[in-house]
């Protein structure tokens, strides 16, 4: 850090909601932070813990599309924010869904357009500048739209600092975003450092980032806790050194499908050349590999969406199949929860049974009210509801799961793990994981792991990569729970 | 088929001509059309020509762009409603309720299509981008900022529908898609208050276009361009 000087203060900030009308909700309560010149400040918390809004009330967002109540200042070099007409151009926000932030489809014409309005006829010079600043030259000649998670959020970060802001929110920057590309954002990250910009970042999938981060706060409850760095750097090792014990589940020889010598292409080139695959009864699969290099795709195929241009695609015991969204909230029809189970169960030859299986499972996974409406949950519990409504239902024997453990907290993903190595172990289903890292795969029981390289599917010669202590999990839990406020620090 | 839908938009692929030209030559390709429908020719022949004279117009101007294959492309889907068309003026005949010859139905049909050339050869040539300059500059600027942030985020809500449809297809059964409809809304909502957020921080590019890429090479086109579709029209007429 070059500075010492606090750019950026958040006081006794307090944000609430109306809900239903007249109930007051309360989001955030009495907020304190203070943010050096040059600083990089990381904000964790479980989904629903208030991150976004917080995110959100620095940038003077909140006040301006959201009828929300705030209390209290964010102040930008001692000027306030929340009341201010515009947002500060000192002040750039990168928010979940990096797509948004482009209006044009080309890349270098978004870019351009943009830096435009700042550079008038140098725009050119300093797009292309900052691009290869952050390494990212090779992408403006690219469609947004086909970008992968992690390119397009680092494409976004590139447009945030066309204008040189102080201060760059970035809210979930590793949401969906592979290993590699994890890496290029921290390298980011630490190229922004390096020019004095402060950075705020709000992330559960925080072990990552622990190493160029210079302080870590927890939002639990709509309160500030600053945690000891150090604490979770311990646990960071930990989960490292742990990742190499594990046991292979036990294989069933039933087999379900088959697949030879399987291509596929899309119109804009793309060609997927996966191969031989074959699945059968109990086994649970990994498929790890890059944005972008065909996991999705190769689901599609096998839940039918899609037709392979040639090769074949056989089932031997055909079974129903199950299948959950990157976007877990897309998987859900109904107004409640309830209604969800009912529906879900119409479909099962014995409708009771599949009910109590449901809710029993769903009580078991803290979904305790079940008139709730589905798409008011959280992320994590969204992806809990969707699992028992697939896995418990006895509607279907093969679940295809995409980036299941993408937006969850390092707690919840040990949950889900449970669930996933409990319906294939216990109830006998089939189960396909497609996932962009390996972080998020620990405790995971898998039969194989098959690696995904540019639509080559490369079955995994090691068995036991995929480790799990469970102390890792119930650690940051502790954590959490046992934080002390920052006023009590 | 939404995915293939989003992948359609990538139709932005930069013209040989500057915009100038091509604003003049789909003008004149439409003015003609409509100076023929609305002529009330009664020779069929005549109709079959014009029709032709502007196909192989089109197609000889776009080959030359590289942009051929687009426009047949378009003109597949533009065919459907050309057929639907005639199916219409067809019914119409045989309950006689509309023409009275089957002459006249052909007649139609081709009017019709003599209509559709022209649009599609817009569709084809320029850029949502494009449409918007072109709006702002005619003082239509609220209208342009509505459809460039509507068509900037098509391809994500196509990529959300197909995505919502696969899922329900597989949880429920075919048949049963309708039921997306709460997440889709909900999704709709969502992107577009996100949207308002991004535009609230970055606001909108400012827009560049190349007005003349080539002077002489712009210039030769609009002069063939008009000159045919004028000879052309004489001679049908008179």
């Amino acid at each position: 850090m070059n500075s010492e000087s606090v750019v950026l203060e958040v006081r006794n900030l307090k944000v609430s909601y109306y809900v239903d009308g007249s109930r007051e909700k309360t989001i955030l309560k009495n907020i304190n932070l203070s943010v050096r010149r040059g600083e990089t400040v990381l904000v964790i918390g479980k989904s629903g813990s208030g991150k976004t809004t917080l995110a959100r009330s620095i940038i003077g967002l909140l006040n301006k599309t959201q009828n929300a109540t705030i209390e209290g200042e964010v102040l930008f070099e001692g000027k306030d924010i929340v009341n201010a007409g515009s947002p500060p151009e000192e002040i750039k926000y990168v928010g979940q869904n990096p797509y948004i932030y482009f209006v044009e489809y080309h890349l270098r014409r978004d870019l351009e357009g943009y830096a435009r309005r700042y550079y008038g006829e140098k725009a050119k010079e300093i797009v292309l500048e900052k691009s290869r600043f952050l390494g990212l030259e090779h992408l403006l000649d690219r469609f947004y739209y086909f970008l992968s998670g992690g390119e397009a959020r680092r494409v976004a970060i590139l447009k945030a600092i066309i204008t040189n802001p102080e201060v760059l929110i970035l809210d979930e920057p590793l949401m969906w975003v592979d290993d590699e590309n994890v890496l290029k954002i921290k390298e980011i990250i630490r190229s922004l450092r390096s020019m004095n910009v402060s950075v705020i970042i709000f992330e559960h999938r925080f072990m990552p980032l622990l190493d160029i981060v210079d302080n870590v706060y927890l939002l639990k409850n709509g309160v500030l806790y600053r945690l000891d760095k150090n604490r979770l750097l311990t646990i960071q090792v930990l989960e490292e050194q742990t990742r190499h014990n594990n046991n292979a589940s036990s294989m069933s020889p039933r087999k379900i499908l088959s697949m030879k010598n399987v291509v596929f292409s899309y119109d804009d080139a793309r060609v997927y050349e996966f191969g031989d695959f074959e699945l059968s009864e109990k086994e649970l699969i990994v498929l790890l590999g890059r944005n972008g290099s065909g996991k999705s795709t190769f689901l599609k195929l096998v839940s039918g969406q899609l037709k392979p241009k040639s090769g074949s695609i056989t089932w031997h015991h055909r079974c129903r199949t199950g299948y959950l969204p990157q976007k877990p909230i897309a998987f859900f029809t109904e107004i409640t929860v309830m209604k969800e189970i009912e529906e879900v169960c119409k479909q099962s030859k014995n409708p009771g049974g599949c009910r109590d299986n449901v809710e029993k499972a769903l009580k078991a996974l803290g979904i305790n009210d079940l008139e709730r409406s589905p798409f008011s949950l959280s992320w994590g519990e969204q992806v809990r509801t969707a699992l028992a409504l697939l896995g418990y239902s006895g509607v279907y024997g093969l679940l295809l799961l995409d980036e299941p453990f993408t937006g969850l907290d390092y707690y919840d993903r040990y949950v889900i793990a449970g669930i996933l190595n409990n319906l294939v172990a216990g109830n006998g289903l089939s189960v396909i994981v497609a996932a962009s890292t390996m972080e998020s795969l620990s405790c995971l029981n898998p039969s194989h792991v098959y690696h995904v390289n540019n639509g080559r599917l490369v079955l995994s010669r090691d068995q036991h990569e995929l480790a799990c202590d469970k102390s890792i999990a119930l650690k940051i839990k502790d954590i959490y729970e046992g934080a002390v406020p920052c006023s009590e620090n | 088929m939404f995915r293939e839908l989003a992948s359609l938009f990538p139709i932005a692929r930069e013209s040989r001509y500057g915009l100038l030209v091509r604003i003049a030559v789909t003008t004149s390709m439409t003015t003609y059309s409509l100076l023929i429908v609305f002529a009330g020719i009664k020779d069929i022949l005549r109709v079959n020509a014009a029709l032709a004279i502007e196909f192989i117009a089109i197609t000889a101007i776009l080959s030359f762009d590289g942009k051929l294959e687009h426009y047949l492309n378009g003109l597949k889907v533009i065919f459907l409603f050309v057929f639907l068309g005639a199916l219409f003026y067809a019914f119409s005949y045989l309950t006689g309720v509309g023409p009275k010859s089957v002459v006249q139905v052909l007649m139609g049909i081709e009017k019709t299509t003599l209509l559709i050339f022209p649009l599609t050869l817009a569709a084809t040539w320029f850029t949502p981008y494009e449409v918007s300059y072109v709006l702002e500059k005619i003082g239509m600027r609220t209208f342009s900022l509505i459809l460039r942030s509507a068509l900037s985020k098509l391809p994500l809500l196509f990529i959300d529908i197909s995505d919502a449809a696969h899922t329900i297809k597989l949880k429920y059964g075919s048949g049963k898609i309708y039921k997306s409809i709460y997440y889709l809304l909900l999704e709709s909502l969502l992107l577009g208050n996100a949207y308002y957020e991004a535009y609230y921080i970055y606001g909108l590019p400012h827009i560049e276009i190349e007005l003349i890429k080539n002077k002489r090479q712009d210039a030769y086109v609009v002069f063939i361009a008009i000159s045919t579709i004028i000879t052309t029209y004489l001679l049908i007429m008179y």
